[in-house]
């Protein structure tokens, strides 16, 4: 091949990775340098340029791509002056993608008479769409911020980028403590929940409603079916609350580890207190019941209001429990993510 | 990475470092992209090929160079040379570079 021809085939290929504004000046600056070398090299080696010191000359000058590189600016899909508010966008996208599966995991749930697999079944569902709605819009983020990029002047990022160097030592927040947590809250909580194990699982048959009628305690069961199809779930959660206790005690304090366990613990609370809010009564009067009543002297639509009361007022605790369960689960999530975005971000 | 390699690593990070300095002293008079190359390798700074064009343009985007197309040459060149900015700031430059000179010696 002569040498003119692949110097013209490298100045060409450097093009195509050049922008048309500047490509015609570039290519002939490097074309000029080129043939400089060329000549200056036949005339060390007393011999005319050949295709083995232009092939020798190119792989010295570089990569066509890389060579066009160099000659522009650093191409970013979210440049240093963005990337702060592209990762805050990323943590808030992750937080609303997550209360809306919870939600819409629920609600299908809702919808049907759900038995222990279809609760599984919907739990695997929602971890599937949290993923690709996570996935989603990460892409449709990653888009939206190019475009941003591509459109701000370099002014104005210079400019973003000088406001985050413009600190102030004195506003910076005190460091949290150790990840520490308090013993006796810990045993408490698995003393509490090793009872209810025991209590829901061994005595079942005695929780219900005493009263002390004709000289003794009657005993009156209130339980439904429908409770005893989310005792399996409640146990499994009172184990795990258990489990969590004793990583915490082995690991001398709150790790990630445990930290991530107890949100997964705390969705899981979530969406059994919505499934058992929403679903059959926890609590209702059976025929047995209802004949206790008539032996208490007690009438039909007496019963009615006591079971109503009951229903309510089961529905009220697990209303706590949730509301309780998802301002613990936010709370950590807020602090550590929007609140410190908003503070952190600059005006744009 | 061996030992060869880091310090060939770090030398490149001096050099480049120097670069800027050594380059405009040497466009206090008009020089086209190889005669400017040469010189400075003569003088024992190589300058890698792919690097001394996108430097021109940069100090010539800030104001500090002035260049022209010259096609009466052997082929077209283009001709490198200080503004009156290039030349100010050259004059600082050195001042700098001569007191970074005695600080990193006091230090050595």
């Amino acid at each position: 091949m002569q040498p003119k021809e692949l110097l013209d085939r490298y100045i060409a290929e450097v093009g195509n990775h050049l922008p048309e504004k500047h490509r015609s000046d570039i290519q002939q600056e490097i074309r000029s340098l080129l043939e400089d070398t060329l000549e200056d090299r036949a005339q060390k080696e007393g011999r005319q340029a050949d295709e083995d010191m232009v092939v020798n000359l190119l792989k010295e000058y570089g990569p066509p791509q890389r060579v066009a590189a160099s000659y522009l600016p650093p191409q970013y899909l979210v440049g240093p002056s963005l990337y702060p508010h592209f990762l805050n966008a990323v943590r808030i996208l992750f937080l609303v993608v997550l209360i809306v599966i919870l939600v819409t995991t629920a609600l299908s749930l809702v919808r049907t008479d759900p038995n222990p697999t279809d609760v599984g079944l919907a739990i695997l569902d929602g971890l599937g769409n949290l993923i690709s709605g996570v996935l989603t819009g990460l892409g449709a983020l990653s888009i939206a911020f190019w475009i941003i990029q591509r459109s701000l002047p370099e002014n104005k990022q210079r400019a973003i980028i000088k406001e985050l160097e413009d600190w102030d030592p004195r506003k910076l927040e005190i460091p949290a403590p150790p990840e520490s947590f308090k013993l006796g809250s810990l045993i408490a909580e698995i003393i509490v929940n090793l009872l209810a194990i025991i209590i829901f699982n061994v005595y079942i048959n005695h929780v219900g409603l005493y009263t002390f009628f004709d000289g003794k305690w009657l005993f009156i069961p209130v339980l439904s079916a429908a409770f005893y199809s989310y005792l399996p779930w409640l146990t499994l959660l009172w184990t795990l609350s258990i489990f969590q206790c004793f990583l915490v005690l082995r690991q001398g304090g709150w790790q990630p580890l445990t930290r991530g366990f107890a949100v997964a613990l705390d969705i899981y609370t979530i969406l059994l207190a919505l499934l058992m809010l929403i679903g059959k009564p926890l609590v209702s009067f059976s025929a047995e019941t209802l004949a206790l009543f008539e032996k208490l002297n007690l009438d039909t639509i007496t019963a009615a209001q006591a079971e109503s009361g009951l229903v309510l007022l089961t529905r009220m605790i697990l209303t706590i429990i949730l509301v309780v369960t998802l301002v613990e689960l936010v709370q950590p999530l807020y602090r550590k993510f929007i609140k410190s975005a908003l503070l952190e971000s600059p005006k744009l | 990475m061996d030992e060869n390699q880091t310090l060939e690593n770090f030398v490149l990070e001096l050099r480049r470092g120097a670069l800027i300095l050594a380059v405009m002293s040497q466009l206090q008079s008009e020089q086209y992209g190889y005669s400017l190359m040469k010189t400075l390798a003569d003088n024992g700074l190589e300058i890698d090929q792919g690097t001394l064009y996108p430097l021109l343009r940069r100090l010539e985007a800030q104001g500090l160079l002035v260049s022209s197309w010259r096609i009466d040459d052997p082929r077209p060149r283009r001709y490198y040379t200080l503004n009156d900015n290039g030349k100010r700031l050259l004059s600082k430059l050195k001042e700098e570079w001569k007191k970074l000179t005695n600080t990193i010696d006091n230090l050595l």
